[in-house]
């Protein structure tokens, strides 16, 4: 028991000695910016059997190593249209990283991720790591976003600033390098704070009331902070 | 005169056809019992029956007259069963063929007996019985036979197991329907040429049937034609079975006999077994999914069962088996701890706990917590070392074991129960009518109105995504149903794949409307309570992977429809309501898992220097560490030399608020989340820098911030605007 869920860390857990974290990553943007694609790219080579994965790019989890920490990435694709915006919460909740997609080539589409950011710091607090992606810039000549202002709200906001072509391939696998490393380090960075065996659930987090089953995660937390 | 296909025996009725059949090749450890009313029909009549085609089995069956019923017994008899008192079927028969060889096959034998050793079994139970045995085999064809009743066993294992190959709604309503063979063949070796046999004409729904195994023989043609029913719960295992498994067989008789009977046909022992075989035999399962249906399928599945069957023997799953089948008997002795838990909960919940409860969430929270409980104090209590060595406990996933195990002594008898409590509380609350009015509303609009850009399902693809609903619907396993959900996902996929001629996959944008266009076509109430049902009852731990975001987005579709608008308005906001229960079902899922870290974040400031936002610093603060204290962890950090003139402000909404040194930024922080939802940031900067005034005097100046610090803490918070 003890062993099998160690492997399958949740949300930002590390597992296995501080070795492994599962990670949540979610994908917001306007539809057609090119979020699939670029999600698609990075996962491309792996494809699992065992998920409808070959049918589908909605939800692709990837594996990667870096600097011996082992990290599961489980990418939450989020439809774009307006008219689901309101069902973003439900996907981005709990996401340890959230990347930010707009097309260079379309000014509406980096107003959108400028609304997203601001609901998500709205939400969530600083607890996640934006990412914000000016995607196709094999279509640098159609560029409708300065490079100077995307970086500079990127950096306004907290966030980092990638520019990406899924179509050929550029900049992807450093966004992604990228992102795990910083959300490794605010694991990290939480696991200290259980570390220091300072760790009391009792209050609220995110805006809710923690009532009725807060007395297991007391007990977990303090079992696995050796962790 | 009728009479099987290719066979010189002729029979006045079927029902003698029948009889002879289960008198003659049977092993059957069960009474069985005739439909009464194909009993006295004759060819014409029963060509009426056939036309009834499915509704044949709903209709009421006529008691009738003084015929008595028409009972075959068989096997070994001395089952109290009652047969006449219940109609209801625990347990069909199927009739197959295969080369030569007629088979008819309790299901519930096949299941009992799941591995090669019934095959052996097969003849001694034969003799056991007085009335058969002499007509068995005239040709000697014994072992075609046993073949094909492996095979039967192992289609219907394909069927159930294999994940991506669409299956007809036929196929799927196996658990309800067990289905006969039409192509009955003779076991003699003559053979004629000749109309169809009798039960292929009652077969209407055959037509309807997908093209499969194109296996010569074998060719199956699904119908809601049951052969015969055996009527009664069995009470107790046949005495005449020579062989006591250690496996967890004999569980699925005494189940029956100890929990609550469940009405429902999700209790045919096939589907129970099937259910289980899957869990436990992981590894063969996850193989045989894997395996495309297609004529050599099936004989890779026999090899497949067989296979399975060797790797129980070899120890590690029959580990996995003695888990769960000690559970279901700790569950059922109500004098040990577990025992007595369960069943006092499952009465309590059956005696319609759900009045207790504000909503459905917290009666669904309350079932999941005492699973949570009862499978904590499992994994972790000697009850279960008992049957198994800590060095198994450790290789298998003893948590899901035991899970898997619960899920049957507690959610497979109070599935109806709560089924019914759910809908209960969503037709008070109006979720049901609003989905109902909006899903008729949504379903008149064109594909373009419903932002539908991929290819949608078509008529037949949407019968067999709701036949697949059926089943997600009648489980009771909320990993089963989540298995459905994807493969009903995946059944999606493939209609837009098609129409797409299979490009690129597709993503969310295109998933989603689709999704939405499948459920307002579909049975979308029972969607809903199944998507809670799931949400609330799935291990938390299992939600993190691609089952958990189908759920998300089955529940973010369907509150798409509940709130759907007609007009360009769009719902910017998901409801209060939505969001709650999003999140708890979130914490849960994070609450239960041991290294859920993202817990205890709340642990972490982020404190940016002199701007929001900017250099950014993660510190640990537990709650009840002083301002004080953060600020001199600050100025480390920043290097400041000057610690006395900076402080930290809680920067938010173009404010600024400067915080006292003995109040604790922890707890500002989730009582300025519970107020108001949002987040300000932490700014450590100079005390006067940019500001009107320093020293404010410890109150709120800002009306504004009334709200966000409200009686909140033992602090001074001393306000500026910015």
């Amino acid at each position: 028991m003890a062993a099998s869920a160690a492997t399958s860390g949740a949300g930002g857990g590390a597992a296995g000695g501080g070795r492994s974290f599962s990670f949540k990553v979610v994908l917001l943007g306007e539809g057609c910016v090119g979020k699939t694609s670029l999600v698609l790219r990075y996962c491309e080579n792996k494809f699992n059997d065992k998920h409808i994965t070959t049918l589908q790019a909605s939800f692709l989890t990837k594996k990667l190593n870096i600097g011996g920490k082992r990290v599961n990435l489980a990418i939450w694709d989020t439809a774009g249209q307006e008219r689901f915006h309101a069902l973003g919460p439900i996907y981005y909740r709990d996401s340890n990283g959230a990347i930010l997609v707009y097309d260079i080539t379309d000014e509406d589409s980096f107003q959108k991720v400028k609304n997203w950011v601001k609901e998500l710091r709205k939400m969530l607090g600083n607890e996640i790591c934006l990412c914000i992606v000016g995607n196709k810039i094999d279509l640098d000549k159609e560029r409708h976003v300065s490079i100077q202002e995307a970086e500079t709200y990127a950096e306004s906001v907290g966030a980092k600033h990638y520019h990406t072509s899924a179509k050929q391939n550029k900049g992807i696998e450093e966004l992604f390098l990228d992102l795990c490393k910083r959300m490794i380090e605010t694991a990290q960075v939480d696991e200290r704070a259980r570390g220091n065996g300072s760790s009391q659930s009792g209050t609220a987090r995110r805006g809710v009331q923690i009532i009725d089953d807060e007395p297991a995660a007391q007990t977990s937390g303090g079992c696995c902070s050796s962790g | 005169m009728i009479y099987l296909e290719g066979s010189l025996l002729h029979f006045r009725d079927l029902l003698e056809l029948v009889s002879f059949h289960l008198v003659s090749r049977d092993i059957l450890p069960h009474l069985l019992r005739i439909p009464d009313a194909l009993r006295l029909l004759h060819k014409p009549e029963l060509d009426a029956v056939a036309a009834l085609g499915m509704k044949f089995w709903t209709m009421p069956l006529k008691p009738d007259d003084g015929l008595g019923s028409a009972e075959v017994e068989e096997g070994p008899v001395g089952l109290d069963g009652a047969p006449s008192k219940s109609r209801q079927a625990v347990c069909s028969v199927r009739i197959t063929s295969e080369d030569e060889a007629l088979c008819i096959i309790n299901p519930l034998f096949v299941s009992v007996h799941s591995d090669a050793s019934w095959l052996d079994l097969a003849s001694s139970l034969r003799r056991s019985s007085s009335t058969r045995g002499t007509l068995r085999f005239p040709n000697g064809l014994g072992t075609p036979q046993k073949s094909g009743s492996v095979k039967a066993a192992s289609r219907k294992q394909g069927a159930r197991g294999s994940l991506d190959h669409p299956e007809s709604p036929e196929e799927e309503e196996e658990e309800e329907m067990e289905k006969g063979d039409p192509l009955l063949r003779s076991t003699t070796a003559r053979r004629r040429p000749l109309h169809r046999s009798l039960a292929c004409s009652s077969l209407e729904a055959a037509s309807e049937e997908l093209p499969l195994s194109p296996d010569l023989h074998l060719k199956e043609i699904k119908s809601p034609h049951r052969v015969s029913w055996i009527e009664g719960i069995p009470t107790t295992p046949p005495p005449a079975w020579p062989l006591q498994k250690s496996s967890s067989e004999s569980s699925l008789l005494s189940e029956n006999i100890l929990l609550p009977p469940i009405p429902e046909l999700d209790s045919l022992s096939v589907s129970s077994v099937e259910d289980e075989t899957e869990g436990l035999l992981a590894a063969a399962a996850a193989q045989q999914k894997k395996q495309r249906r297609s004529s050599s399928a099936l004989s890779y599945k026999v090899f497949q069962r067989l296979s399975a069957v060797g790797s129980t023997l070899s120890g590690f799953l029959s580990a996995e088996r003695r888990v769960s089948k000690r559970v279901q008997e700790l569950a059922q002795e109500p004098s040990s701890y577990v025992g007595g838990l369960v069943q006092s909960f499952v009465g309590h919940i059956l005696r319609g706990a759900g009045k207790r409860h504000a909503t459905s969430t917290d009666l669904l929270q309350e079932i999941r917590q005492m699973i949570s409980n009862l499978k904590g104090y499992l994994c972790e209590s000697s009850e279960l070392h008992v049957v198994c060595e800590q060095s198994e406990a450790e290789e298998m996933d003893l948590g899901s074991v035991v899970e898997a195990a619960l899920y049957k002594c507690m959610l497979k008898p109070l599935r109806n129960s709560i089924y019914a409590q759910l809908h209960e509380f969503h037709a008070h609350n109006g979720t049901l009518d609003k989905l109902r009015e909006h899903q008729a509303t949504m379903r008149r609009q064109s594909l373009a109105e419903l932002g539908v850009t991929a290819g949608v399902p078509d008529a037949a693809a949407l019968e067999r995504i709701q036949a697949k609903l059926n089943l997600m619907h009648q489980a009771y396993s909320p990993k089963k149903k989540e298995a459905h959900m994807l493969k009903a996902c995946k059944m999606l996929y493939e209609a837009m794949n098609q129409a797409a001629g299979g490009t690129e996959p597709f993503g969310a944008d295109d998933f989603l409307p689709v999704l939405i266009y499948m459920l307002v076509n579909c049975d979308v109430v029972s969607v809903q309570l199944d998507v809670e049902y799931m949400m609330e009852l799935m291990d938390p731990s299992q939600l993190l992977g691609e089952g958990g975001y189908y759920l998300t987005t089955w529940f973010g579709a369907l509150f798409h429809i509940e709130n759907f608008q007609p007009a360009a308005t769009v719902t910017r906001q998901i409801s209060i309501e939505a969001q709650r229960s999003i999140h708890q079902w979130h914490r849960r899922r994070t609450i239960h898992h041991h290294h859920a870290n993202r817990r205890h974040s709340q642990n972490i400031l982020y404190v940016s220097f002199c701007e929001p936002f900017n250099n950014q610093k993660t510190i640990s603060v537990p709650p009840d560490m002083t301002t004080a204290s953060v600020c001199a962890v600050c100025a480390e950090k920043y290097g400041v030399s000057d610690p006395e003139s900076h402080g930290l402000f809680l920067v938010s909404h173009g404010s600024s608020l400067l915080l006292a040194g003995d109040s604790c930024p922890q707890r500002l922080r989730s009582e300025t989340l519970q107020t108001q939802g949002g987040l300000g940031s932490f700014v450590y900067k100079p005390k006067d820098k940019g500001l009107p005034a320093t020293a404010a005097p410890p109150s709120i100046s800002n009306p504004d911030r009334s709200t966000e610090v409200q009686e909140p803490l033992k602090s001074k918070d001393t306000g500026q605007p910015d």
